[in-house]
């Protein structure tokens, strides 16, 4: 063969080669969904639903919130895993994620997925009413000893994020108590300002106008050191007991889904939560940051499975 | 004052007026259509709301929640299906009524009693929100397992002549909502390994199949079977009716703000036990309750429809939701930069005060929309049931699979639809089993609790509440009135 | 319906026994918990007290119904009775579809079937409704709103 032949053949290699690196670089070409396992209106939909419109400004795309709810997140899991893995479907996470997998009754584990980001924080906090008598948590601790648990506590979930972090708390303090389990936090709150509990655990979220005007004080809160948004919150930490717990909320796509792609998206979402509307956001709902990367999340969540399989052995939820 | 003026302004501005009456009128769509319901509504248009200011994205939403109140009266009157979950206890006397050739009456009186209960919700919203909002607390886990107790009872007077049959029907749904995953335990009951059925069977599924698809197949069967239409008089309300449905549009408007206004129990529940009130209260209805009341009608109306205001006033003083609309709205207000709760006054009474206008002029807005509509809604009547039914039944596959965006969900319905059918057929009433579940979740979850906050004292710990004894006395009096009075009857006619 | 009342009395003792013996065999809930199983105890207790109820009052419907005249019999209503369940069955069909295609194909030939099978219009009718109720499905949910539809 001539040289000029051989130029063309290493011509044309270049040219597929970059034009199959240039279809992976044109990640998203279309519209692309994130499917919420929450209703619409719930925070992790309204969290969503904000990332979205972000995502949207910065990689100028459609991007829309599908809720699917249903199964404790099995509906919405099934849905994007008969999708397929091209980062066109991506997937609401959040730390239930373990609880769920740890019970055992979805048909998917952690490794199924693949984690990006965690986007934003809640702690738990202990809370009662501004005329309780107790003023610390080692007041709770104390009284609960004393009384042998007779001091009514709830929250939102049965065997979820809430009650785990009453049994840590009772495990440190040395007492046992009842959970009383609510759909929402909302309505923990309603029982507790209505006298029906003596005291909540919540994500300070659920009663954030409360906490504001002082018509609920919180007794402890399980960041690693005190909030800006609550600085008259002490830490379960500082007062002796080493309970650091955050409900974080982010996204996961399917497994298989192509290197690039995830590194697009995830640049993408670093660069929307670092915009102004979004850091808005967080501070209107006192929302915490987080950044745990990818893989650093993933065997978090791993962890946090077993981690919750004794809880749940421990309540009698599993065998 | 200038806030006032400013909250006019905003509404009366042509971005307002038009999000007003864009809002009404999709409103009643999506209220008519069964499947879709306010909260789905409202869901739907957030992503609408971002172009427009925060306090027109609310008055718009809020437009919308209102009009799908009234909306699910029209699906239930003209074709015997709640478009609404709340719309189920006008079904009961709205659909007789269309069948015997009245359907302007029907609508008519829906229509009014809706309007009428809007602005009574309305009203307490802007006047009453702190003392409602505090009794509204007093419900805990206990007064709301006795409330949901109360509920139950309904069904006996709901029952009629066949108790046995009603009584059958509402066990048929407590056991229906056993179905999922139990709120106090977390254990899965019942699931058989589909995580499709870990949140219980979609109550709306359910809905749609026992009326909407079960109607389809009467429908048909019946034009089958050469069964002739009466012939349909357009006549609308007569002056008497009007002052006839008026006490019951004021009951209900009052019992449907209270109960709208207690964060577990909203618009599905107020329209029984309005409904019951009317049933207990009339002692000369024009026609036998069941058959085509008007105050059957009126009652669950405006309870359902003063449910909206009375959801809004936990939004405002507590900043939690009265109802699973509501829940929704403060997604959407929480997307806008917005802080629900006392705050709102505080740092955007602007915002709080063009609601209260917004809302003010939705139910003008609603009324006249509704009158616009009504000579369009009566034509449906006339179309053939052969055309009719099929339109129906894909309607309702659409609706069915739109809950939850899952195939599963179409089939659920076509199962509850043949339920529906072969229950009609043998003369079970329908709605206690609705009402069982309903209710069922409630007193169940809310039982199991009241026992865990109890501890020690046990089952004592319902009569600790004089909320929770005044609800359980009512209870026992509406079981046993109907049938002891029920009983006399047969005695006199011996 | 002669044997509604018996039949469904039947069906709700039965499924009552057939739940209760599915619980029997899954010892899931201790303690705590144990107040949910007490609960579907009792309701599916309910369901069979109930369920034997309606048989005794089914049974004594059927007593009464078997002095009266023969209703089922005549060749008319055979006829209908088999457009009925034509019906009934091209439903089924018309959910399986919808799963499997989507949403605007099947509807807008299943319209026309219905209508064939119902007999009352022309077909020429019974296109034209199919395609307007296809076309404002499809603009009133699908792009007005962004209803989800199979």
């Amino acid at each position: 063969m001539s040289i000029s032949k051989w130029m063309m053949a290493i011509v044309v290699g270049l040219g597929m080669i970059t034009a199959g690196h240039a279809h992976a670089a044109t990640y998203p070409s279309k519209d692309v969904r994130i499917v919420c396992w929450s209703a619409a209106g719930a925070s992790l939909d309204v969290t969503a639903r904000t990332l979205a419109t972000e995502l949207e400004k910065v990689w100028g795309e459609t991007t829309i919130v599908e809720n699917r709810v249903g199964g404790s997140g099995a509906v919405a899991m099934a849905y994007a895993m008969s999708q397929p893995a091209d980062g066109y479907v991506l997937l609401t996470t959040t730390s239930s994620l373990s609880f769920t997998v740890a019970k055992g009754t979805i048909p998917f584990k952690v490794e199924d997925f693949i984690m990006l980001r965690a986007v934003e924080a809640e702690p738990s906090a202990l809370a009662v009413r501004k005329d309780s008598p107790l003023k610390t948590l080692d007041d709770f601790v104390k009284t609960m000893k004393s009384t042998s648990g007779s001091l009514r506590v709830g929250g939102y979930a049965s065997a979820g994020f809430h009650q785990f972090t009453y049994y840590k708390l009772q495990q440190l303090g040395g007492f046992s108590g009842h959970w009383v389990p609510f759909d929402g936090g909302n309505q923990a709150v309603a029982a507790l300002l209505g006298g029906h509990l003596d005291a909540a655990i919540i994500t300070p979220s659920s009663a954030l106008a409360q906490i504001e005007s002082g018509d609920i004080r919180i007794l402890g809160i399980s960041t690693a050191e005190r909030s800006p948004f609550f600085p008259q919150a002490p830490t379960m930490a500082e007062q002796g007991y080493d309970i650091v717990e955050y409900l974080w909320r982010g996204l996961m796509v399917k497994k298989g889904t192509p290197k690039e792609t995830i590194d697009i998206i995830n640049a993408a979402i670093d660069k929307a939560v670092s915009g102004e509307k979004w850091q808005a956001y967080m501070k209107n709902r006192c929302l915490e940051k987080v950044s745990y990367a990818s893989e650093e999340l993933t065997k978090k969540t791993i962890d946090e499975v077993s981690e919750r399989k004794a809880f749940l052995k421990d309540i009698g939820l599993i065998r | 004052m200038d806030t006032l003026l400013i909250a006019f302004q905003n509404v009366f501005s042509p971005i307002g007026l038009l999000s007003i009456v864009f809002g009404t009128a999709l409103g009643i769509f999506v209220g008519a259509m069964p499947g879709l319901g306010p909260s789905m509504g409202v869901a739907l248009l957030i992503p609408l709301t971002f172009t427009l200011p925060p306090s027109i994205s609310l008055v718009l939403l809020i437009s919308l929640y209102l009009a799908a109140e009234y909306g699910g009266s029209i699906s239930a009157v003209l074709i015997g299906t709640p478009g609404t979950a709340a719309a189920t206890a006008t079904v009961v006397d709205g659909y007789p009524l269309n069948l015997l050739g009245y359907p302007g009456k029907a609508l008519m009186t829906s229509l009014t009693a809706s309007s009428i209960g809007g602005v009574i919700g309305g009203v307490a919203l802007m006047l009453a929100s702190s003392p409602i909002a505090d009794f509204a607390l007093r419900f805990g886990p206990v007064e709301y397992c006795s409330l949901g107790i109360m509920g139950l009872t309904i069904i006996a007077s709901l029952s009629g002549d066949a108790l046995v049959k009603g009584l059958g029907a509402a066990a048929l749904g407590l056991c229906l909502t056993l179905v999922g995953v139990d709120p106090v335990s977390g254990m899965a009951r019942f699931t058989f390994g589909m995580y499709e059925l870990y949140e219980g069977i979609p109550f709306l599924t359910a809905l749609i199949g026992l009326f909407a698809m079960a109607e389809v197949f009467i429908m048909v069967e019946r034009s089958l079977g050469g069964a002739k239409k009466p012939a349909i008089s357009g006549e609308s309300l007569t002056g008497k009716e009007m002052k006839h449905i008026l006490p019951a549009c004021l009951r209900g408007s009052i019992i449907g703000t209270v109960v709208g206004a207690i964060p577990g129990a909203g618009a599905s529940i107020a329209c029984w036990i309005a409904y019951d009130q009317e049933k207990r209260f009339t002692k000369h209805p024009d026609r036998p309750f069941g058959e085509g009341a008007l105050r059957g009608i009126a009652g669950p109306e405006s309870a359902n429809s003063a449910t909206v205001g009375g959801a809004l006033i936990p939004l405002l003083t507590l900043g939690m939701p009265g109802s699973p609309t509501t829940a929704v709205l403060i997604g959407a207000l929480i997307i806008h930069g917005l802080q629900p709760g006392p705050k709102l006054f505080v740092d955007h009474v602007d915002i709080v005060y063009t609601l209260f206008v917004g809302l003010s002029v939705s139910y003008v807005v609603l009324y006249l929309l509704g009158r616009l509509g009504m000579r369009l809604w009566v034509k449906i009547v006339s179309i053939p049931q052969t055309v009719l039914a099929p339109i129906i039944f894909g309607l309702s596959a659409v609706g069915a699979y739109s809950i939850r965006s899952l195939t599963f969900d179409i089939w659920l319905a076509l199962g509850f639809g043949l339920l529906g059918y072969i229950l009609k057929k043998a003369r079970f009433p329908l709605a206690p089993l609705i009402l069982a579940m309903i209710l069922g979740p409630m007193v169940e979850s809310n039982y199991n609790r009241a026992l865990l906050l109890a501890q020690n004292d046990g089952h004592l710990i319902f009569l600790q509440s004089p909320l929770s004894v005044a609800l359980l006395l009512l209870s026992v009096v509406a079981f046993f009135y109907p049938i002891i009075r029920a009983h006399r009857e047969k005695k006199k006619a011996l | 319906m002669k044997y509604g009342t018996l039949g469904i009395g039947v069906a709700f003792t039965a499924l009552s026994l057939a739940l209760i013996g599915t619980m029997a065999s899954d010892p899931m809930m201790t303690g705590d918990m144990g107040a949910p199983r007490r609960m579907t105890y009792i309701f599916l207790g309910l369901l069979g007290a109930f369920g034997l109820l309606l048989m005794h009052s089914g049974w004594k419907e059927l007593q009464q119904k078997k002095s009266d005249a023969q209703e089922r019999d005549d060749p008319q209503k055979q006829a209908v009775r088999k457009r009925f369940w034509g019906f009934v069955g091209l439903c089924v069909a018309y959910a399986l579809t919808l799963s499997t295609v989507g949403f605007f194909l099947p509807s807008t030939f299943f319209l026309l079937f219905f209508s064939l099978i119902l007999q009352r219009i022309r077909v020429v009718n019974a296109a034209i409704i199919s395609l307007i109720f296809s076309l404002a499905v499809f603009i009133i949910f699908k792009s007005l709103l962004g209803v989800p539809l199979p």
